[in-house]
């Protein structure tokens, strides 16, 4: 289980998190939804690893486990949609190993024939969907997933949640999943969780 | 068809271009019609012939050429090693800073001077060529670090990725373009350092040192075939440089 206990964070002199606590359970996804600026991509990075707090603890987190997928894509322009897959799995898999979890997790995102081409060539939600294929791709036991469907119309957030919802029933990661959209939070989660006020003190369980 | 239609007239204007300045040259020879201060294009170019049948005009080339590679690798080398160095610590940057300040606004012609105190004259232009060279692939190299974007230091953070991976996928392709810069900047002023250097210092063998001779003699042909060699030597240098450049550039699909 991952638990946020009683950490404060502060954002330049006021306090964006006060004595905040807050579990996850192993092996589920875990939504967090709350309005823009609440603090919702702090508490990603907090868990992470990315962003210092003032005090508390975050544990249950391996740091070497986890995947993120961030709001922007972070695709290296200058590597096919192979390479920028291969490059996260080399410090851990074998070239065939990678190679072959790079295939599966291709054809699992509809992206086979993308293999070759550069990030620049795909559609914004082909790009998405290669950032969520590394993120997949990688043996992480948590998967943190930031905002992934922004910017997506309906259609394509269906395919997306069809795919994802299938990862995930094979690799059984725990997931936490970011978003403003209590819908999208709804078909995916097991448990969904709101934040709200400043500074963040509790949090509302609404599924 | 393209391709015919585009290369051939920009042939043709670069002749065109040539021969409207070596026309201009012959005009101006016209003019003031004293070859002491003026030759004509024709005893330039028969006096370049000349220099170009001698033995010792590939060994003052091929002396000149080495200077002004050898300046241009220690350029780099201490460049690259160094904004580094300013990149992951922080002082280094500021000390750096300061010295490519001093560095920067020096005149060649102090440096020349200094350096002819402290060197033997063959490597004087070599440590010139340095001074003037080392600020550019500093600020260049440095320019290119800073540029490199936090997201994806946090994305190689989060995936683990290996140390040689992220040199090798993440700042080289950052830093590359950069370095290509720095070395188009670099190659022409290079060799218009060590050329002034060698002029001053006069090391036995340089194409500096015939053109110091030839303005002792008051040798004018001689004096602009030096200058043709020199200025033909340097866009040479420079267009293997980039061709080299790009092609490498290409491989790594940059």
């Amino acid at each position: 289980m991952i638990e946020v206990q009683n950490v404060y964070k502060k954002f330049k002199k006021d306090y964006i998190f006060e004595d905040f606590s807050l579990s996850f359970k192993d092996k589920q996804i875990t939504s967090i939804i709350g309005p823009s600026g609440c603090g919702k991509t702090t508490l990603l990075r907090m868990i992470a690893g990315l962003e210092d707090y003032e005090r508390g603890q975050v544990s249950g987190v391996d740091q070497n486990s986890i995947s993120f997928v961030f709001q922007e894509d972070r695709l290296l322009p200058w590597l096919n949609v192979y390479k920028n897959i291969e490059l996260v799995l080399k410090s851990k898999q074998t070239s065939k190993e990678a190679n072959q979890r790079i295939r599966e997790v291709l054809a699992l995102l509809d992206l086979t024939e993308t293999a070759e081409m550069m990030p620049e060539e795909l559609s914004g939600g082909m790009q998405r969907r290669v950032a969520i294929g590394r993120a997949l791709a990688y043996d992480g036991d948590v998967m943190l997933l930031d905002e992934p469907f922004k910017g997506m119309d309906d259609k394509l957030k269906g395919e997306i949640f069809e795919k994802l919802e299938s990862a995930w029933t094979k690799a059984r990661k725990t997931v936490i999943l970011v978003t403003h959209d209590l819908s999208d939070a709804r078909k995916l989660s097991d448990s969904i969780y709101e934040l709200s006020g400043r500074p963040l003190k509790q949090v509302a369980s609404i599924g | 068809m393209r391709r015919f239609i585009t290369a051939e007239p920009s042939k043709i204007k670069s002749v065109f271009i040539l021969m409207f300045w070596l026309l201009v040259w012959q005009l101006a020879y016209a003019v003031i019609g004293k070859d002491i201060i003026i030759p004509s294009p024709v005893s330039t170019f028969k006096a370049l012939g000349q220099l170009l049948i001698t033995q010792t005009f590939y060994q003052d080339a091929s002396a000149t050429m080495s200077r002004v590679l050898t300046g241009i690798i220690i350029s780099f080398g201490a460049g690259l090693a160094t904004a580094i160095g300013a990149y992951l610590i922080f002082i280094v940057r500021d000390m750096m800073g300061f010295a490519i300040n001093i560095l920067k606004s020096t005149p060649v012609m102090a440096v020349i001077i200094f350096a002819l105190l402290w060197l033997p004259s063959g490597n004087v232009p070599i440590f010139v060529c340095f001074l003037m060279c080392y600020p550019i692939v500093y600020t260049n190299v440095l320019a290119g670090l800073d540029s490199l974007s936090k997201d994806y230091i946090e994305m190689s953070r989060i995936y683990r990725i290996r140390k040689r991976d992220l040199v090798k996928s993440i700042y080289i392709p950052f830093v590359a373009p950069h370095i290509k810069s720095a070395l188009s900047l670099t190659t022409g002023l290079a060799w218009k350092t060590v050329v002034a250097a060698e002029v001053l210092s006069s090391p036995s063998f340089s194409m500096g040192y015939n053109l110091l001779n030839a303005k002792i003699y008051l040798d004018t042909e001689s004096l602009f075939a030096w200058i043709i060699a020199i200025v033909a030597f340097s866009m040479a240098f420079e267009k293997i440089v980039n061709l080299l450049l790009n092609s490498r550039m290409r491989g790594t699909g940059l």
